[in-house]
C-alpha cells in the first residue's frame, strides 16, 4: 500500500539526515547499563512465570474481540439478541479468569 | 448499508505523503504541547521550552548510535520503524470530510489490529537489548496492556454498532445529525485513555520510566 | 558541516547531564541539579540517555571503575567534568558546554571508541559468600561474548526459572550516594540483596549535626526522588525547586517556605492513583517494615521537612547504620522498581555511616 511506502520514506529521510550530521557513522557497542558493573548474565532468560497466564489472558480476548466485530454490523438488524450473546460469551470468559483468579493463578509478585 | 455513502476515495500515490506530513505536523504539536505543560515553573521563557522536542531530536540525530553486546539486533532495530509506519497505517484510513486515503469495510477492525502490533514493538524494544532493566520495562507494557486493551475494544466498537458499519467512512456520516461524542462520551473518554496507553504516554509512561532506567529506552540512544 | 554544527547548537540547548554523587558531596549535586535546570538542560536517566558525565566529589578508588565503565558507556558526543565545590559548578557545566561544542574533537573522539568488554573480574569488591559463582560454572561452555548465560533457580511455584545478578548502584538517579546493592532476581522480583557502601576519596562522613534548613533541604530531596520514581515529574520538580532554593540560596526566613511545602503535600494527598500505587510497597519483612509502606514515608518525608523548616524537632532520622543492616531484608520479595522506590523513602544519609561498612542479606 502507498502509505506504507511514504512511511519507510519518512525514516529513510530521518536516516538520511543522521548519517549527514551524526558524529561517528561508526556504532559503538557497549555493556547494557548496570549501574557502572559488567554485567554477570545475559539478560535474556526465562522471565518469572507470572507473565505467562497474562499471554494467555491476552489472547483469549483477543479472540473475542474478535467475535465482537461481525457481531457489532449485525446488531442493527438482529437486535438486542445479538448483544446478549456477546455479553454471554465474554462473561463465559471471565468466569474461566474468576476461576484462575481464585485458584491462584494470577497471584503476582 | 454503507455503498450508498458519497465518498471520493484518493486513491493516488502522492495522498499518503499527505497523510504522513499531517501526522509528523500533529506529533510535533503535542510533543510541544506536552514539553510547555510539563516544564511550568523552570523559568524558562515558552519559546524555549516548546522547541525542547526539536532539541531533543536534533540531539539524537547527532549522537553517535550505540548497540549492547549480544543485542538481538534485527529485532530491536525493527521497533523504531515499526511504530511509525503503524502510526501511518492507522491514520491513513481516517475520512477527512469525504476524503480518505484508503477506505476498508472494516477500518474499525484495521484500526485496532495497528495498535495491537504496537504491543509486539514496545516489548520487542525491551527485549532486543539484552539488558535486564530494558527487559523488566518490556514486560511491563504487556501488563500494562492487558488492562487497556478490553476497554479499549468496546470503546471502539461503541461508534461501529452506532453506525451499523465497520467502515469509517459510514461511521463519520452516521454522524452527521448528532455527533457520538455528544450521545457516547463514556466510549470517547475510555478511547482517550487507550490511546495513552498505545502511545505509552501519560500514566502509561512506565515502561520508559525512570524507576527502571529508562526501561524500553535504557539502552537506545 | 553547516548541518552538522547548527544541529550541535541546538542540541546545546538541552544537554542531558549524568550526576554522579560521591558521598559527602550532597550540596555540590544538590548545587549541580539547580544549575542543569537553572540552562534549560535536564537530568540524564541512563547512560545512553546522557551527554555529559558529572561526578560530584572526589572519586577515589572503590567509585572509579563503576564511573569509568559507565563513562565509556555515553555516547558520542560527550563531555565529563569533576566538581568538587557548589562553587564550581557553573564553570564545570560550562566547560561541558564547550567540550560538547568541539565537532571536531568530538568526530576524532568517536573515531577511536573500542567496544566495549566485559572483564572477568568486579574490582575490588568483596563477593566472598555470594554463591554467583555456584551458578554458572556449569555453563561456562555456553558464553557468547564472555559472559554466561542465566542458570536456573526454583522460583516461588517450583519451576526452574532463570536468575539475573543485578546490581544497583552506585551510579543510578535518585538513589542514594555510594551505595551498592546487589540483588539476585528471579524475573523482576528480588529473591535475595547483598548491600555495600563505596566511599569516594578524602572527605571523610560528616560528623556535626547539620542546620535545620539542610536537614529539611535532605528530606525534601528524598520525597523529590519518591516522586520522579513514581513518574509524577509535577511535583517532583516543585520539591527539587524548593529543595535548590534551600541550598544554593538560602532565605533569611526558612519558615517563608513552609507555605510552599504545605502546597507541595496537598498536591501530593489529592492525588488518589498515587495512593493506589504507593500503598502497601513498602519494606517487606525485617527490621525496617514497621508497617509504614512508601506513601506514608512520603507524607513523613514532607512533614519532616515542614517541621524543619519551623524549627521544630521532629521524629529522630533513621539511623543508616541500621537502615543498612535492614535494608537487605527490606527488599527481598519485591519487584526491582518497588525496590528503588523502597530506598528511595527511606532517605539513607550514606555520609553520615562509617566506613568500611560492609553488609550481607
Amino acid at each position: 500500500m502507498w502509505a506504507a511506502l511514504w512511511a519507510s520514506v519518512l525514516i529513510a529521510l530521518a536516516y538520511g539526515v543522521y548519517r549527514l550530521t551524526t558524529v561517528s557513522v561508526q556504532r559503538h557497542e557497549v555493556l547494557p547499563f548496570q549501574s557502572g558493573w559488567s554485567p554477570s548474565q545475559h539478560a535474556l532468560s526465562r522471565f518469572h512465570a507470572r507473565w505467562y497466564p497474562l499471554t494467555l489472558v491476552f489472547l483469549a480476548f483477543d479472540v473475542e474481540m474478535l467475535f465482537r466485530y461481525p457481531g457489532s454490523l449485525v446488531v442493527a438488524v438482529v437486535g438486542p439478541s445479538a448483544v446478549i450473546e456477546m455479553f454471554v460469551f465474554l462473561g463465559a470468559l471471565l468466569l474461566a479468569v474468576l476461576w484462575a483468579w481464585r485458584e491462584g493463578a494470577l497471584r503476582w509478585v | 448499508m454503507g455503498d450508498s455513502a458519497v465518498a471520493a476515495v484518493t486513491s493516488s500515490w502522492w495522498a499518503p505523503a499527505l497523510v504522513a506530513a499531517w501526522l509528523l505536523v500533529l506529533a510535533l504539536g503535542a510533543a510541544c504541547l506536552d514539553a510547555v505543560l510539563a516544564t511550568r515553573g523552570h523559568g524558562l521563557p515558552v519559546g524555549r521550552r516548546a522547541a525542547a522536542p526539536l532539541q531533543e531530536a536534533a540531539r539524537l540525530l547527532h549522537q553517535q548510535r550505540r548497540t549492547t553486546m549480544q543485542a538481538d539486533t534485527l529485532l530491536w532495530r525493527v521497533t523504531g520503524p515499526g511504530l511509525v509506519v503503524a502510526a501511518v497505517l492507522m491514520v491513513a484510513i481516517v475520512p477527512w470530510g469525504h476524503q480518505v486515503v484508503a477506505d476498508l469495510d472494516v477500518g474499525v477492525v484495521w484500526f485496532n489490529a495497528m495498535d495491537v502490533t504496537v504491543w509486539a514493538f514496545v516489548w520487542l524494544a525491551g527485549w532486543g537489548p539484552n539488558s535486564a532493566h530494558a527487559l523488566i520495562g518490556g514486560y511491563r507494557f504487556l501488563a500494562l496492556a492487558l488492562g487497556y486493551e478490553l476497554p479499549l475494544m468496546f470503546a471502539l466498537t461503541a461508534p461501529a454498532v452506532g453506525a451499523g458499519s465497520l467502515r469509517l467512512l459510514d461511521i463519520a456520516q452516521a454522524q452527521d445529525h448528532l455527533w457520538f461524542v455528544a450521545w457516547m462520551p463514556v466510549a470517547f473518554l475510555v478511547y482517550c485513555v487507550g490511546v495513552l496507553g498505545f502511545s505509552v504516554s501519560g500514566p502509561f509512561s512506565t515502561p520508559a520510566g525512570a524507576d527502571v532506567s529508562g526501561g524500553v529506552l535504557a539502552e537506545t540512544s | 558541516m553547516g548541518l552538522s554544527g547548527r544541529l550541535a547548537a541546538l542540541s546545546l540547548q538541552r544537554v542531558h547531564v549524568l550526576p554522579v554523587e560521591v558521598p559527602g558531596w550532597w550540596t555540590t549535586r544538590v548545587a549541580l541539579e539547580a544549575q542543569v535546570r537553572a540552562r534549560g538542560w535536564t537530568l540524564a536517566e541512563s547512560p545512553a540517555d546522557a551527554d555529559a558525565l558529572v561526578i560530584c566529589g572526589d572519586v577515589g578508588t572503590a567509585l572509579r571503575d563503576p564511573v569509568q565503565l559507565v563513562w565509556d558507556q555515553l555516547p558520542s558526543p560527550r563531555a565529563r567534568a569533576a566538581v568538587t565545590d557548589p562553587t564550581g559548578v557553573d564553570a564545570g557545566l560550562d566547560a561541558v558546554a564547550a567540550g560538547l561544542c568541539d565537532v571536531r574533537a568530538q568526530k576524532s573522539s568517536a573515531a577511536s571508541r573500542v567496544p566495549q568488554l566485559p572483564d572477568g573480574s568486579e574490582g575490588d569488591m568483596d563477593h566472598g559468600d555470594m554463591d554467583h559463582g555456584d551458578m554458572d560454572h556449569g555453563d561456562m561452555d555456553m558464553a557468547p561474548s564472555g559472559i554466561p548465560l542465566a542458570s536456573g533457580a526454583p522460583d516461588r511455584d517450583g519451576l526452574e526459572m532463570d536468575v539475573l545478578q543485578v546490581p544497583l548502584g552506585p551510579v543510578l538517579v535518585h538513589w542514594p550516594a555510594g551505595l551498592l546493592l546487589r540483588c539476585t532476581l528471579a524475573g523482576d522480583v528480588v529473591t535475595s540483596a547483598e548491600a555495600q557502601l563505596l566511599r569516594g576519596g578524602d572527605l571523610g562522613p560528616r560528623t556535626e549535626q547539620p542546620s535545620g534548613t539542610e536537614r529539611a533541604a535532605r528530606s525534601l530531596d528524598a520525597a523529590s526522588s519518591v516522586l520522579a520514581l513514581t513518574g509524577w515529574s509535577d511535583p517532583a520538580g516543585t520539591a527539587q525547586r524548593l529543595r535548590d532554593r534551600l541550598v544554593v540560596d538560602p532565605p533569611a526566613e526558612p519558615a517563608s517556605l513552609i507555605p510552599d511545602v504545605e502546597a507541595l503535600r496537598r498536591q501530593v494527598t489529592r492525588s488518589r492513583m498515587l495512593r493506589w500505587t504507593l500503598r502497601r510497597t513498602g519494606p517487606a519483612s525485617g527490621a525496617l517494615a514497621t508497617g509504614s509502606d512508601v506513601y506514608a514515608r512520603l507524607l513523613a518525608l514532607l512533614d519532616d521537612a515542614t517541621a524543619h523548616l519551623r524549627g521544630d524537632l521532629p521524629s529522630p532520622d533513621l539511623d543508616p547504620a541500621s537502615a543498612l543492616e535492614g535494608l537487605c531484608d527490606a527488599v527481598t520479595g519485591l519487584e526491582l522498581a518497588a525496590v528503588r522506590l523502597v530506598v528511595a523513602s527511606l532517605d539513607l544519609r550514606t555520609d553520615r555511616l562509617p566506613a568500611e561498612a560492609v553488609l550481607h542479606g
